[in-house]
């Protein structure tokens, strides 16, 4: 890529309205860049090179006959590999689905695709999102572009580095307790998670339905609500999703400045547990946002102290339910049952799903099972009504709040291992906001001594994206922490 | 809230088979300083349950589909990941309960 | 008489009468070869979402009201998970702690009323067939709307079971709830059954009994059960609870599983499903679609109409037969008369048609005026038949067909002359007997000018003539 080749979304498709370049040389240059430095990186399970460079060329074609071009034509876009395509490949990172191919495709990827974007590639995750290092896929680990000996985060850790490491300009992933925005953050991107229900679930693996929200990731706030407008909105697909709300794109640039606005500071998020660098960033983001005239203000979320709990009883339980399809009988993985159904079902699921994901399999199924689960459902209804309600409070005295996205920046690879309890503390920030259902921005801020990137976390009230996304707009047209690359 | 159950084999081996998984050896007892985490979440979030009488909000109800047929997917596309099927039907080693 | 009281509980499925399936676009009618019925959403496939049906629901809710159960302002979906093949998702969707109505009853043709639980909806399962070769898994049935009525153990008789299921079948079918076709699957039903001694108040151990697949045998094997029970506790023995398989070329029922091994489900609210919010105006819509009940009808009918037991029930067995009944009778056909006609010719005609009553070629207005036609002497008993059958082939009104056929009645004695006159020749008898005086001799000369001018003469000129031909004046 020359320098003067535009490097967002949004800069793209107008560059190629414009016919200054052509989708098939930003294509060109992206599977360039991916041939160049997947072997260290790894972060596409597969690269759709035809059907990209197909799509590619009707973009010009149309464009060549002055046939209207859409918002991202020529925009190349990575895909997490749970979002479905019709005709190609979807595994969620895991063995039960090799090879599997799906007749449909998921509503966000038909979207985005009649919008001009380019889909070049499935990217790598934690086997059906469960994990926080992308270490859990079958399909081997994935390097983050800022220490190949460290971990990208996850589940969506493929996305993150697609867009790190300039593979793409935005990225596809899903967020279940943080996927989206904890690999932003040890990524150095800027990452959204809408609230639930805002794009519409059709074609997302399931991992934790009352969870999961489909996310995405770039550099740019900017082409975050360019996504956003076009990926949101109801679907007759998905009786969750909607409903309607105005475009952001729009009302992004209405603020010149924080003036005005109040961020509080839940002091449950943002307490003792910080990596002394992340504290300092923490600290560093608040006076950048002081500076540009907002309001910081205490605040408390008082049942933040049993999110962790809740939510892995929760996501478990659903799991434990969602993957009960893979049975071995109409599609996945099948393993011999020596003519017994049961055996053959029990050997498949054993095969097929890594250690994780039993695990979690297991765990959900107790947390449902008879005699257990009675005063369960109750209790975890009342904790996230709770939280809904903690975080009602906090909105009527602020407009956004702020903690570090993780506790921690990117640590080695399979440090993780050995005690899972890391793993799950690194969801500790990012589970509040998926259990109430909340949309949150993960943006770059600053970065440890030894350079590993540091993101800040932003959550809005529900239906508030626009705020969001005009805040994120905002402190990065006044900073360029979100410019800082891991690679030339 | 129910008493805790005694983690032991045997309900490791009943979770195992509602779930249709093997657990070998060296994962159990993983498994069971799992369960016990969860044990302890859990019983952490008994003072929270009198604090909340709202229900968690939901997905506001949506219209709901019109009763139209449409066309159904062509056999070939519904066999088309099958380990195994005989005609038109999947096809699964005869049935034995477990 | 029995020391026991027989106690007995029925869970009936019904299926909806939906165009497509309860979360899919998919043709609900499970017909055609395996697996052509299918949609993602029914095999399940990874990144499908559940899509509910507006009819499936409008119908439960008209159910639930023909039935008398209060329909609940909010309901929930809830997952019940067990692996088994014809089971796609691993679970199906089912409605749990929060069914869609509580409550209502059914009352017997001998007064017995019987309370029911709740009403619910489901999605079907899939179908399974055991080969040689292993077990083939057809998906055409999965995610059929279902809705499932479980009664209290209200029921004192396998009687008195047969005449519960009878009786609903009847109202779901004549409210437009189901088709209620046993043999096709639409209406399957699940039933427990356990004894008490004379006098007690408390319940015996149950035992559940799968597989019964028709009228006769929900009684059959509820009998056979009963009879097991009662040989059971007069030995002193003890009931097992447990769930028995109807096995009915056998004539018995079989164990299948013991309490102990009752399965454990894990209901899991569903979280693809907002919970199902009924407001007062949606009530109100299905209580105006659900119309007349057929008890209310049949007493209506009963008094208005003075018809006989009888003909009620048949005129008040479906909807669409009393509505018939009733437009012809609007535009001045006779009650009686109309419904001996529904009963004799048109019913029989419309299933010899394979027809139904919208379709059938006949409307009641057309069969109104032809009885006008017979009231005012125009026409014949055996002439008006004959305009019957050839109104269901032909577009005519009831006068035209009479013409085109060219049996509008005639009192010319020029043209009845000549088959009087050959009455005469061919019963030489008779025309003696009506010479000496028997009067009643006469009917069979007459019916022979009727058969022979094809019912077109009129009965009283044709015995003027005949009368007038066998003792002329002297």
């Amino acid at each position: 890529m020359t320098s003067a080749a535009p490097t967002t979304a949004a800069a793209i498709a107008r560059a190629v309205a414009a016919g200054t370049t052509s989708a098939a040389e930003v294509l060109a240059a992206s599977l360039h860049r991916i041939a160049a430095l997947e072997p260290t990186l790894h972060a596409f399970v597969e690269v759709w090179a035809d059907r990209a460079q197909a799509a590619a060329g009707r973009i010009d074609r149309d464009r060549a006959a002055g046939v209207p071009l859409g918002p991202l034509a020529g925009v190349p876009i990575a895909v997490k590999d749970n979002l479905v395509l019709a005709g190609e490949q979807a595994s969620a990172g895991s063995r039960m689905l090799a090879g599997y191919r799906s007749p449909f495709t998921a509503t966000v990827l038909e979207r985005l695709e009649a919008a001009g974007a380019v889909l070049v590639g499935r990217t790598n995750m934690d086997e059906f999102g469960m994990g926080s290092t992308t270490e859990t896929s079958a399909h081997g680990p994935t390097r983050n572009p800022f220490g190949n000996n460290l971990v990208p985060g996850g589940s969506s850790g493929g996305s993150a580095v697609a867009v790190a490491a300039d593979y793409c300009p935005l990225a596809i992933g899903s967020d279940t307790g943080g996927s989206v925005r904890q690999p932003a953050a040890l990524c150095g991107v800027s990452g959204l998670k809408p609230g639930w229900g805002r794009v519409s679930r059709s074609g997302l693996i399931a991992y934790a339905s009352s969870l999961d929200c489909i996310g995405a990731m770039a550099r740019s706030v900017e082409d975050l609500a360019l996504w956003l407008d076009l990926a949101a909105g109801p679907d007759a697909a998905d009786p969750t999703s909607g409903p309607a709300a105005p475009p952001v794109s729009a009302s992004l640039t209405t603020r010149g400045d924080l003036r005005g606005l109040r961020i509080g500071v839940p002091w449950e998020l943002n307490g003792p547990g910080l990596d002394d660098d992340v504290a300092r960033c923490k600290d560093e983001a608040l006076a950048t946002a002081a500076s540009l005239g907002a309001e910081i203000v205490d605040c408390s979320l008082p049942a933040v102290a049993h999110a962790v709990a809740t939510y892995y009883l929760i996501a478990t339980a659903e799991a434990a339910s969602n993957l009960a399809r893979y049975d071995g009988v109409r599609y996945g993985l099948r393993r011999d049952g020596l003519g017994r159904l049961d055996v053959m079902t029990t050997r498949s699921r054993s095969a097929g799903f890594g250690d994780e994901v039993q695990l979690r399999i297991l765990l959900g199924t107790f947390a449902s099972s008879h005699g257990w689960s009675e005063g369960f459902h109750d209790r975890a209804r009342a904790l996230r009504a709770q939280l809904r309600a903690d975080f009602a409070q906090a909105f009527a005295r602020c407009d956004l709040l702020l903690s570090p996205t993780s506790p921690v920046p990117a640590f080695p690879l399979g440090s993780s291992n050995d005690d899972p309890l890391t793993m799950y503390l690194c969801d500790a920030l990012t589970v509040p906001a998926s259990l109430a259902g909340l949309p949150a921005l993960s943006l770059p801020f600053g970065a440890t001594t030894d350079g590993r990137p540091v993101g800040m976390q932003f959550t809005a009230a529900a239906q508030r994206e626009d705020l969001l996304l005009q805040v994120g707009h905002v402190l990065q047209r006044h900073t360029d922490h979100h410019l800082r690359r891991a690679l030339p | 809230m129910p008493n805790p159950p005694s983690l032991d084999r045997a309900l490791m081996q009943h979770l195992a088979e509602l779930a249709r998984l093997h657990i070998s050896p060296e994962r159990m007892p993983i498994l069971r300083q799992r369960l016990e985490r969860i044990l302890a979440g859990f019983s952490a979030l008994q003072g929270v349950i009198t604090a909340a009488s709202t229900p968690i909000a939901e997905a506001s109800p949506r219209p709901l589909r019109e009763d139209r047929a449409s066309e159904p997917l062509p056999v070939a596309t519904v066999l088309a990941n099958a380990p195994e099927s005989a005609g038109s039907s999947f096809l699964v080693p005869r049935v034995i309960d477990a | 008489m029995s020391r026991f009281v027989t106690v007995i509980g029925l869970e009936v499925h019904v299926q909806l009468a939906t165009a497509s399936k309860l979360f899919s676009p998919a043709p609900a009618a499970a017909l055609g070869d395996p697996n052509t019925r299918v949609h993602a959403i029914d095999l399940g496939l990874p990144g499908v979402l559940p899509r509910p049906n507006q009819k499936a629901i409008e119908l439960a809710m008209r159910a639930s009201l023909a039935l008398g159960a209060v329909v609940q302002p909010l309901s929930r979906f809830a997952r019940e998970h067990y692996f088994y093949p014809d089971l796609p998702k691993g679970y199906q969707i089912s409605q749990f702690d929060q069914p869609l109505a509580l409550g209502g009853s059914i009352t017997l043709p001998d007064g017995h009323r019987c309370r029911l639980h709740r009403l619910h909806v489901e999605e079907d399962a899939g179908k399974l067939t055991h080969t040689d070769i292993g077990t083939l898994v057809d998906l055409n049935r999965a995610g059929v709307p279902l809705v499932e009525i479980v009664s209290e153990p209200d029921l004192r008789s396998p009687a008195q079971a047969h005449a519960f299921l009878s009786e609903l079948r009847h109202v779901l079918r004549f409210t437009g709830v189901s088709d209620c076709d046993m043999e096709l699957g639409s209406l399957r039903c699940d039933a427990n059954i356990s004894l008490m001694p004379v006098g007690s108040e408390t319940f015996g151990t149950k035992v559940e009994l799968k597989n019964l697949n028709s009228l006769k045998m929900v009684q059959r094997a509820l009998e056979y059960e009963e009879r097991r029970q009662t040989a059971v506790l007069a030995a002193g023995g003890r009931v097992a609870a447990e769930t028995r398989g109807w096995h009915d070329e056998l004539g018995e029922s079989r164990s299948q599983r013991s309490k102990e091994q009752a399965p454990d489900y894990r209901y899991l609210p569903d979280p693809d499903l907002p919970p199902l919010v009924i407001d007062e105006a949606s009530i109100a819509e299905a209580q105006a679609a659900l119309g007349e009940l057929p008890a209310a009808r049949s007493e209506r009918y009963r008094a208005a109409f003075g018809l006989s037991e009888v003909d009620v029930r048949v005129l008040c067995s479906e909807r669409a037969i009393g509505d018939w009944f009733e437009q012809a009778v609007a535009v001045g056909g006779e009650p009686k008369a109309v419904c001996n006609w529904i009963v004799a010719d048109v019913l029989p005609a419309m299933h010899e048609r394979n027809l139904d009553l919208a379709t059938f070629p006949i409307s009641p207005l057309r069969l109104a005026s032809l009885l006008r036609l017979c009231d005012a002497g125009a026409v014949t008993l055996v002439a008006a038949k004959k305009v019957f059958r050839h109104l269901l082939e032909h577009d005519l009104e009831p006068a035209g067909a009479l013409r085109a056929l060219g049996l509008d009645r005639t009192t010319d004695p020029a043209v009845l002359q000549p088959f009087v006159l050959a009455a005469i020749a061919a019963l030489p008898e008779a025309a003696a007997a009506v010479r000496a005086g028997k009067d009643k001799a006469l009917d069979a000369l007459k019916g022979h000018v009727m058969r022979a001018s094809t019912g077109r003469a009129d009965p009283a000129v044709v015995e003027t003539l005949l009368r007038a031909a066998i003792a002329p004046p002297s």
